[in-house]
């Protein structure tokens, strides 16, 4: 699924983690090694290479998304062609972060792509307890 | 256990795996070849890593800069580390 997400995207779209896009990060271009080190705890890891246009994970939920949006913002305010891609969990969408993410993409109309990846559980509770 | 054992079988992946066996897309053959290929590349990444680690010096040194001065929950911590880290290397030496 990230896969797919990723592979339509130009190399110099921007890809807005959350911190399960592992499988995202290595096909747009983030060294292996870099991966390890990072679950390793070393911060130096997650840096992306100079000329991928990506953020580097975001460990508290949904914090990601306003970043994707301005990020989207500032290449329609460049009048660039370039997209922001954001992943985020279904539990991300209880966050404030995303209401207003989304309602800034809606009244900017930005470039931003939103991709919830359901696994059905907002850390430890189901996604029937925390969503309506 | 059920949720566990639902999950692992929904797995796409190896769902996929089998579909492509299965229509013949891909071969037993072709299959051990690529995860000889996917082991040799997470080995040398892996090995990568621990040499960017090992450049960057000396672990400990984490808790060094946390406050002006070291506290003795923060000594107790490093002490801890110490000897997980002696114990964990004499294991992967033995």
């Amino acid at each position: 699924m990230q896969i797919g997400a990723v592979a339509p995207l130009q190399p110099d779209d921007s890809v807005v983690p959350s911190f399960r896009e592992t499988a995202a990060a290595i096909y747009r271009g983030t060294p292996l090694a870099g991966l390890f080190l990072l679950l390793a705890g070393y911060n130096e890891g997650g840096c992306i290479p100079d000329g991928q246009n990506d953020l580097p994970m975001a460990v508290p939920v949904g914090t990601q998304i306003p970043h994707a949006v301005g990020i989207a913002y500032g290449m329609k305010y460049r009048q660039k062609p370039q997209v922001a891609l954001v992943f985020f969990g279904d539990g991300a969408t209880s966050q404030g972060d995303f209401h207003e993410g989304l309602n800034f993409a809606g009244v900017f109309n930005t470039p931003t792509i939103f991709l919830c990846q359901n696994n059905q559980w907002a850390i430890s509770v189901p996604r029937w307890k925390q969503t309506r | 256990m059920g949720h566990l054992r639902a999950t692992l079988e929904a797995n796409p992946l190896t769902r996929l795996q089998k579909y492509l066996l299965h229509q013949k897309l891909l071969s037993q053959k072709h299959l051990k070849a690529l995860e000889a290929d996917i082991q040799g590349a997470i080995d040398r990444a892996w090995q990568e890593a621990q040499e960017q680690m090992a450049s960057m010096g000396d672990s400990l040194q984490m808790f060094d800069h946390v406050y002006a001065e070291p506290s003795p929950y923060l000594e107790a911590q490093r002490q801890a580390w110490q000897q997980f880290r002696t114990a964990h290397e004499e294991a992967a030496h033995a």
